[in-house]
């Protein structure tokens, strides 16, 4: 009988329980969730939440002070702030998702066959280093005035530089594990490269590639947001929050709450997505987290 | 070391620190923020209006615009006109030098005017009336005409780009569509401090102690040049709201074109001063070549379409800061008129949606160009966007940067047919060019031969020419002028969107007299 | 190790050689045209085709690049576009106010961020560990131009002890340049500190699950002389590592903080070439970057024989 309260085996714990110990084991995490869900959940209700059509302009009421009719005010053409803060939500948790998904995906595909196949690695990691030592934000601006200011173009433009990190990560694992015995004995069996790499290598690579991917996400939300503001990102047609404050670089003293709050949404979406990155981390990695317990 | 010479030796150290640090703040230095760097230094080679200033610190001019309006001699002493009125005789002033020493000659002043004259509108026009421009000797040279030309004068004191600013000849007799090789040496108040000079960040100019002002006072870019300062920066601050900053806390001394959003902060500062400084007017540019607005009906639905009162809000904010004005070449000046323009006067969403039907307009992607770092610009482009979507128009509105745009400008093909194509794009121009419609580029109606969006109308291009002709002020000139500004309204080579004001700040506690040129000149200004 | 070192630097020329030939035709074929852009706005087509000519920009690609690498050999990067003046010069000219904000962001950066993320690592699950972490990681996730506003506003507009803009050289007084490099390397140096922090944090975590740790403990080593001695040493590779690849976020955010903040620095520079298709410029510092960038991969690649004894090069 166990004398000391609390220690309890696992799994005869309730689904409650569980819960309230996860919370108070991971709380950052939690915290960085739940956040994340209201940014998501805002960004997909955006038309019902009391919101104008956010290009709309109205130049006798511009640059109002945040106040009844207009939450966050006005901007310099009259456009209401809170309706842009909240459309734009849209376009930088798309942006980042998008990023992170495409990275991810063809970061493993690259990683899986720079690490395994033993030919095609020094030129594959000599591309990457290649692209590596170009100054992410110099290409990204080049590629966007290469073509044209989309969120597309913009897009291509963040996945590009990030890429090689993900393919060192997954080249990393993979390099480790395929000197274990059990992919030699998978190879001894006969089987083939394509199976070897789906089957066997590729489970051992999710959960890094998913804690890799949410910092991807907040780098992209990031970047995105910079790119706006050197004047190469999203379209200012579109509201996203970057190009939001590019709009406003020049009014921080005029009218200081068209830079506040969609740097405010952008700062709480950002370090949520990192907390729930850190958290899975911790969560994923069995070294530390044999230690936060 | 003992602890008292430990003492006096930090005492020392601190002293001098803040010697130094003291030395910083030069009461004879004027700083002063730009709408622009100074990248480009041949005022030949790029018609850049920043480079336009530095051609007023480091060169001179023949002759100069003064306040009323009127040219006045510069570096010219006297001049005559001959009875046949095909023939000026200037001479020269005396005193005029080169910075590096040498004496002015006619031989640098004739190879400049004919460099110029290259590629200026105005020179171009005078040299194609010239028989011929020779020296007679090192002070005086004579110009001969084909015929008599009226504008002759006027053409030498051009104040807007390209300005006939005087370069030495082994300069001038450069090629003019390559920026001229050499050290900037001119006949100017101030030297160009080459070996300060940090592009993008910093230009440095310092008093040219040999130059020998004219003896009446300072009026406009005309009459004495006298330099009270030892020298002038312009620092490049690109962020509008860190420039304000910067003059509130006295960093720098002088704002040429804060943004009209920071004028009500300038307002409120008891050490800022503000003056107006130009006038601009915004225009939507159709492309004439490509449908639909090579259909006039089209251009008219543009015209009625343009609420100046809506556009000049969003562009420049509060009434006080702007005007409606319904005349091509602008309110308040020589060439006031409104002839013929009631389509401005009256905007009428129905009819142009009506208008723009009749012109076989059936839902094609009008492209709209906006350049997101020029805010007034890209504040019409927004607004133009927003109308024709009111209009039913199917609007691709394609932000990029100024740089893109103007490269972009000159392809006249048809959007479906090349991706670079266009419909509409915006720009300003400024009273100087208003005021001179013979000078001025975006007017011009000569077809093929036109700016980007190639007007074309023989009706107006005679009418100028004629009007050109006609002396100010009398009878004929008053209908050349209503007939030039009637058939500009008939053709519609752009729409003009009213007028805005530029204004500059400074310290007040810092700086006096200055001159409220649109050029910001750093001559007779005085630093207390 | 001398050969070691002599083999990385030769094995970086391939990967500059394809830098520059990306960015050359990258430049190249990117819509813009710095002839028009020189020309000015009430240029005549027939103008810009002079300048255009005038640039040499009118010969075809393969001409104008065997020109340009010819001219490298020769250890000439060309000359700006708009100015006139060599690369070179520009970049000399450039150079001292990056430099220097580099340089203060990351002693500023690595002088907060290793104790902070060595004492959430030793009070690990506790409130300080977490405490920590949220400020590394709100550091980590304020945009770099929000927060050099922020401090703008706060700190030289309403308080009025730090100077608004600008650089000044140490040359031209040591207090003004302080002065006015501390918002500056704040703004930046909070990012770069988060990232830093974690890193840290992190790997002595890690360090401290060792067999060799715990034998230290067991063998009854002080606890301070194991973090510092034993624990250190061995996190000390990953952190450094993480210091030469947070290098290229640093020159991103450099970029934004120079526009806010308006020192002419590199940033700056290369931004407003790229706006303005200045092509020589561009080539040029993206050059230098690559050069730096594998120059300070090797620095951290050498200095891992500090930390490891076992690793020969």
């Amino acid at each position: 009988m166990p004398e000391e309260p609390g220690i309890i085996p696992y799994d005869r714990l309730t689904g409650r329980q569980k819960a309230r110990r996860f919370v108070r084991r991971n709380p950052n995490m939690v915290a960085g969730g739940l956040l994340l869900a209201v940014m998501v959940v805002l960004a997909m209700c955006a038309p019902y939440l009391h919101t104008v059509n956010p290009v709309e302009m109205n130049p006798v009421e511009r640059l109002r002070a945040p106040g009844p009719g207009h939450w966050f005010g006005t901007d310099m053409y009259g456009r209401d702030s809170y309706s842009r803060v909240i459309y734009g939500s849209r376009i930088s948790l798309f942006v980042g998702l998008v990023v992170a998904a495409v990275t991810s995906a063809i970061g493993l595909a690259i990683g899986l066959i720079s690490g395994f196949v033993r030919r095609l690695d020094n030129l594959i990691m000599r591309v990457m280093d290649g692209i590596m030592a170009l100054p992410d934000l110099l290409l990204a601006i080049s590629f966007v005035a290469l073509t044209k200011a989309s969120v597309r173009n913009v897009i291509v433009a963040l996945v590009i530089p990030q890429t090689p990190r993900v393919v060192r990560l997954v080249r990393g694992i993979v390099l480790v594990l395929r000197e274990q015995p059990f992919v030699e004995s998978a190879m001894a069996m006969g089987a083939r490269l394509p199976r070897l790499l789906v089957r066997h290598l590729l489970p051992n690579t999710i959960a890094p590639l998913v804690v890799q991917g949410t910092y991807v996400m907040a780098s992209a939300v990031l970047i995105e947001a910079g790119l706006s503001f050197l004047g190469a990102g999203t379209p200012p047609e579109i509201p996203s929050w970057g190009n939001i404050m590019a709009e406003a670089r020049s009014y921080v003293r005029v009218a200081f709450w068209l830079l506040l709050f969609p740097g405010l949404f952008l700062a709480a979406t950002v370090l949520s997505i990192n907390m729930v990155g850190d958290g899975l981390r911790d969560m994923l990695d069995p070294r530390i987290a044999r230690r936060m317990r | 070391m003992s602890h008292r010479t430990t003492i006096r030796a930090m005492g020392g150290l601190l002293a001098s620190l803040l010697l130094v640090w003291a030395g910083q703040a030069s009461a004879q230095t004027v700083r002063a923020v730009l709408h622009a760097e100074v990248k480009h230094l041949d005022p030949h080679w790029t018609t850049a209006d920043i480079t336009q200033v530095h051609g007023y610190m480091v060169y001179d001019t023949l002759f100069a615009l003064d306040d009323k309006g009127q040219p006045q001699p510069q570096m010219v002493d006297t001049y005559r006109l001959s009875a046949d009125k095909l023939s000026y005789t200037f001479s020269l002033r005396d005193g005029l030098k080169w910075h590096d020493g040498q004496p002015v000659r006619s031989a640098d002043v004739i190879a400049s005017l004919k460099r110029w004259a290259v590629k200026d509108a105005a020179g171009q026009k005078l040299m194609a009336r010239t028989a011929s421009l020779e020296a007679i000797n090192d002070k005086t040279f004579v110009l001969k005409l084909k015929e008599p030309y009226g504008l002759t004068i006027r053409a030498l004191a051009k104040e807007y780009s390209y300005v006939p600013f005087i370069l030495p000849e082994r300069h001038a007799v450069q090629d003019p569509s390559k920026p001229f090789e050499g050290e900037v040496i001119g006949s100017g108040p101030f030297m160009f401090a080459a070996k300060e000079w940090v592009p993008g960040a910093k230009t440095v100019y310092v008093k040219f102690k040999d130059y020998v002002p004219r003896k009446e006072p300072a009026s406009y870019y005309a009459g004495g040049k006298k330099v009270n300062v030892e020298r002038v920066e312009f620092v490049v601050i690109p962020d509008q709201s860190t420039a304000v900053a910067a003059l509130g806390k006295g960093e720098v001394d002088y704002l040429q074109r804060p943004h009209v959003d920071q004028w009500p902060l300038l307002r409120k500062d008891p050490n800022v001063g503000m003056y107006r400084a130009d006038v601009s007017q915004m225009q939507i540019h159709p492309n004439h070549l490509v449908p639909p607005f090579d259909n006039l009906k089209a251009r008219q639905a543009l015209m009625l379409m343009a609420n100046q009162q809506d556009y000049l809000r969003a562009i420049a904010g509060e009434p006080e800061n702007w005007r409606p004005c319904y005349s091509y070449l602008g309110c308040a000046g020589w060439l006031e008129t409104d002839a013929g323009a009631d389509l401005l006067k009256k905007p009428d969403l129905e009819k142009a949606k009506q208008l723009l039907a009749e012109a076989g307009y059936k839902g094609e992607k009008i492209v709209v160009m906006a350049p997101s770092d020029f805010p007034t610009i890209n504040a019409a482009s927004l607004t133009t966007a927003a109308m024709l979507r009111k209009l039913g128009v199917n609007v691709d509105l394609q932000a990029m940067d100024w740089g893109t745009l103007t490269s972009r400008r000159p392809i006249k093909d048809a959007p479906a047919k090349n991706p670079a194509g266009w419909q509409i794009f915006h720009t300003t121009s400024g009273y100087a060019a208003l005021k001179d419609p013979w000078g001025h580029a975006n007017i011009s109606t000569a077809c093929d031969k036109a700016w980007f969006g190639w007007p074309c109308s023989p009706r107006a291009s005679k009418a100028l020419e004629e009007l050109g002709n006609l002396t100010p002020g009398t009878e004929a000139f008053k209908k050349g002028l209503a007939e030039y500004h009637a058939a500009l309204m008939e053709n519609i080579p752009y729409v003009p969107l009213g007028e805005f004001f530029q204004s500059a700040a400074y310290r007040k506690d810092r700086l006096g007299n200055i001159l409220e040129t649109p050029h910001t000149v750093f001559w007779n200004m005085v630093k207390k | 190790m001398l050969a070691y070192i002599l083999r990385r630097i030769l094995a970086t020329l391939p990967v500059m050689g394809i830098v520059i030939l990306f960015v050359f035709l990258l430049v190249r074929i990117a819509p813009g045209d710095p002839a028009a852009i020189i020309a000015g706005d009430y240029a005549t087509p027939e103008n810009i085709q002079k300048i255009r000519v005038g640039l040499g920009l009118d010969k075809p690609i393969h001409v104008q690049f065997r020109i340009y690498v010819t001219n490298l050999i020769r250890g000439d990067l060309g000359r700006s576009l708009h100015s006139r003046l060599p690369v070179s010069q520009l970049i000399a000219q450039r150079l001292e106010p990056t430099a220097a904000l580099a340089v203060s962001t990351l002693s500023f950066a690595i002088l907060l961020a290793i104790p902070l993320g060595i004492l959430a690592a030793w009070k690990a699950g506790s409130l300080i560990d977490r405490t920590v972490m949220v400020f590394a990681v709100g550091g980590f996730s304020i945009p770099v131009f929000w927060l050099g506003f922020l401090l703008i506003y706060g700190f030289s507009v309403k308080l009025d002890v730090l100077p608004v803009q600008g650089y000044v050289s140490f040359r031209e007084g040591f207090f003004p340049f302080i002065t006015h490099l501390i918002l500056p390397t704040v703004t930046l140096g909070l990012i770069y500190m988060a990232l830093l922090a974690r890193i840290t944090r992190a790997t002595i975590l890690e360090v401290l699950q060792s067999d060799y740790i715990r034998t230290a403990y067991a063998k009854g080593v002080r606890p301070t002389s194991v973090l510092f001695v034993h624990a250190l040493k061995n996190a000390a590779i990953p952190v450094v590592t993480t210091i030469g690849v947070g290098f290229a976020l640093l020159v991103s955010g450099v970029v934004i903080t120079e526009s806010v903040f308006a020192l002419p620095g590199l940033g700056r520079l290369t931004v407003d070439a790229v706006l303005q298709r200045d092509y020589s410029i561009i080539q040029g510092v993206t050059l230098i970057f690559s050069f730096v960038y594998a120059l300070v991969n090797l620095v951290v690649d050498l200095s891992y024989t500090l930390f490891d004894p076992r690793i020969r090069y």
